[in-house]
């Protein structure tokens, strides 16, 4: 986190970070700087912050889809979330369609997480079986119907109205970036993770009750039905919060429960923790490489996790299939 | 409230006019209807009947999984489908026929999930690792604690079950047939120590004659109806199972304890 907070178009030495960090929580003055206080507690601070608090969310809630729905290829935008966020963001870019009196980013984090939000909807509405159940299986099926309508209706909007410049930006925003998240929605976003966190712990016994299936969970005295709405629902919800701000950022929701489990062992008690902070640490690195690793330009963060998250992965899978040959 | 797994403590199950139906419409069919089982304190009963005849079923509305379409489970003088999830699962355990895991879960955290309905939402109480570490003890499983869930064989996979439901210290333990897939001395292994356990019992069978020897009453289904109850003595009729199962039987009663032997279809 100090090299993130260092690293950047300006160099600021891990000594001189520590600094500003310290006096900011009134641990002295330490001789620092004007400049240097802007660039690392006000420039870079707010990003550090909410790279960690994406990164904690998207992981924590690919942790708690795998489990649920029993599959190991579940991840935060299977439920159709960021396809409807983009049909808002998508319209607000190559329509130009103000929200609410909004125009520029502000319509646009608007615009996302209202499409996002009626993207949840819809899914929720085909999922939801007789008797108010929600049924993984039936959930995931909806979101990736919806994810498509909603694929479809941005490509033929970007075809028909777009020019190259709004073709750009809409690339862009799908492949997410942390780069224009503003220091006010820092808080949101701080506070989106910190609830998340509480609620899924607080789930952590009743999702190892899965281990034997439902009706092994149900035998154990888990409220199936009640824990799912709370869970898929809450999911959602949080991620529409998310993709608002930073548009889909792929691979850490499917990879870092993965990783963690590979590491910890599948009980949730330790797998969640430390999923938070993998998912945490991962992103705080991403964002930094796709801030410095090119000079002068902004590589979309999806590619960085891209990058650093496939041969991690691969090193685990094989160092798993040595292991379990053993 | 709850018996302690290994001394004796249980409480009635009493069920009447239960009743499962799947389907809607011209569809609608009907896999359970007005079952009625009693289970007195302490005792064993054995759930037997042909496949598909309802035993699982009527297993899984015993347990409070569902709620019956129909009637009413009583136990002790509660009423189980008004209870909540977790004090549900505090007083019945149910062993599963097919509880299977792709986890790479260790036997302890198997047998730990029993303490789950114990548990409040952050912390554990302290006497889990010892009820646990008895659970193992009781079904002999204690010396495969850290082994993975994929290593172990059916007949362990079986104990490891047995110890999980014993680990949630229930009065009423179901078992859905556990003796499945166990060789014979693991199949009498495996009576004894639900009969040992001294809770309320109620175990769905396939083998009439281990069901004689071990059960004090015996419930038999057919089609989703109840169609005998009572001791081995009086259920276990040459003619009821030429009815029920289809099979031509010789029972004696042989030093007190009924035999059954089939010939053939």
């Amino acid at each position: 986190m100090t090299y993130a907070l260092g690293r950047g178009s300006v160099d600021v030495p891990a000594d001189r970070v520590v600094a500003v960090v310290a006096r900011r929580l009134g641990l002295g003055e330490h001789g620092v700087t004007l400049a240097e206080d802007q660039i690392v507690w006000q420039l870079r601070m707010p990003r550090v912050l909410a790279a960690a608090a994406c990164g904690t969310v998207l992981a924590l809630v690919g942790a708690v889809l795998q489990s649920l729905t029993r599959n190991d290829l579940a991840d935060p935008y299977l439920l159709g979330i960021s396809g409807g966020a983009a049909v808002g963001a998508v319209s607000v870019i190559v329509l130009g369609i103000g929200v609410g009196g909004l125009v520029g980013s502000a319509a646009l984090a608007l615009a996302s997480f209202l499409g996002a939000l009626g993207a949840l909807v819809l899914v929720l509405l085909l999922a939801v079986g007789r008797g108010g159940t929600l049924d993984p299986t039936r959930t995931v099926l909806a979101g990736v119907a919806v994810g498509q309508a909603a694929a479809a209706y941005t490509s033929f909007l970007v075809m028909v109205h777009g020019d190259s410049h709004s073709a750009d930006r809409v690339m862009r925003w799908t492949l997410g970036s942390i780069a224009r998240v503003r220091t006010d929605d820092v808080a949101v976003l701080v506070g989106t993770a910190l609830v998340t966190v509480v609620v899924v712990l607080a789930c952590a016994g009743s999702l190892d009750a899965f281990a034997f299936g439902e009706t092994g969970a149900r035998s154990l005295g888990v409220d199936v039905t009640r824990l799912r709405w709370l869970l898929l629902a809450g999911s959602a919800l949080v991620v529409s919060v998310l993709v608002a701000h930073v548009g889909a950022i792929g691979f850490v929701g499917l990879v870092v429960p993965h990783v963690a489990r590979m590491v910890v062992g599948p009980g949730h008690r330790a797998l969640l923790p430390t999923t938070a902070v993998a998912g945490a640490v991962l992103l705080v690195w991403a964002d930094t490489g796709a801030r410095t690793l090119v000079d002068g330009t902004e590589i979309p963060i999806s590619v960085v996790t891209g990058i650093v998250g496939t041969p991690l992965f691969v090193w685990l899978l094989h160092r798993s299939r040595r292991r379990s040959m053993a | 409230m709850s018996g302690t797994g290994d001394t004796s403590g249980g409480a009635a199950l009493r069920a009447e006019g239960l009743t499962w139906h799947v389907g809607r419409g011209a569809q609608r069919r009907t896999v359970l209807a007005d079952a009625a089982l009693d289970a007195p304190v302490g005792t064993v009963t054995g759930l037997l009947g042909p496949n598909g005849s309802g035993k699982t079923t009527l297993l899984h509305l015993l347990a409070g999984l569902r709620r019956p379409s129909a009637g009413t489970v009583r136990i002790g003088d509660d009423d189980l489908h008004a209870l909540r999830a977790g004090a549900r699962a505090r007083r019945v355990a149910l062993v599963e026929q097919h509880a299977e895991t792709g986890l790479d879960l260790r036997v302890r955290d198997v047998v730990a999930l029993g303490r789950t309905p114990h548990r409040g939402r952050f912390a554990a109480p302290v006497d889990d690792d010892a009820t646990v570490g008895g659970a193992m003890r009781f079904t002999d499983v204690d010396h495969l604690a850290d082994r993975a869930w994929p290593t172990l064989s059916g007949g362990e996979r079986q104990r490891v079950h047995l110890a999980r439901a014993v680990a949630q210290e229930p009065e009423v333990l179901l078992l859905d047939e556990p003796t499945n897939h166990l060789d014979l001395g693991h199949q009498l292994d495996l009576l004894a120590r639900v009969r040992a356990l001294g809770v309320t019992a109620v175990a769905a069978l396939h083998d009439l004659d281990l069901a004689a020897a071990h059960c004090d009453r015996l419930v038999v289904l057919d089609a989703g109806r109840v169609v005998a109850a009572g001791p081995a003595a009086d259920v276990l009729t040459p003619d009821l199972v030429a009815r029920v199962w289809g099979v031509r039987v010789d029972v004696t009663e042989v030093d007190g304890r009924v035999r059954v032997r089939w010939w053939g279809r």
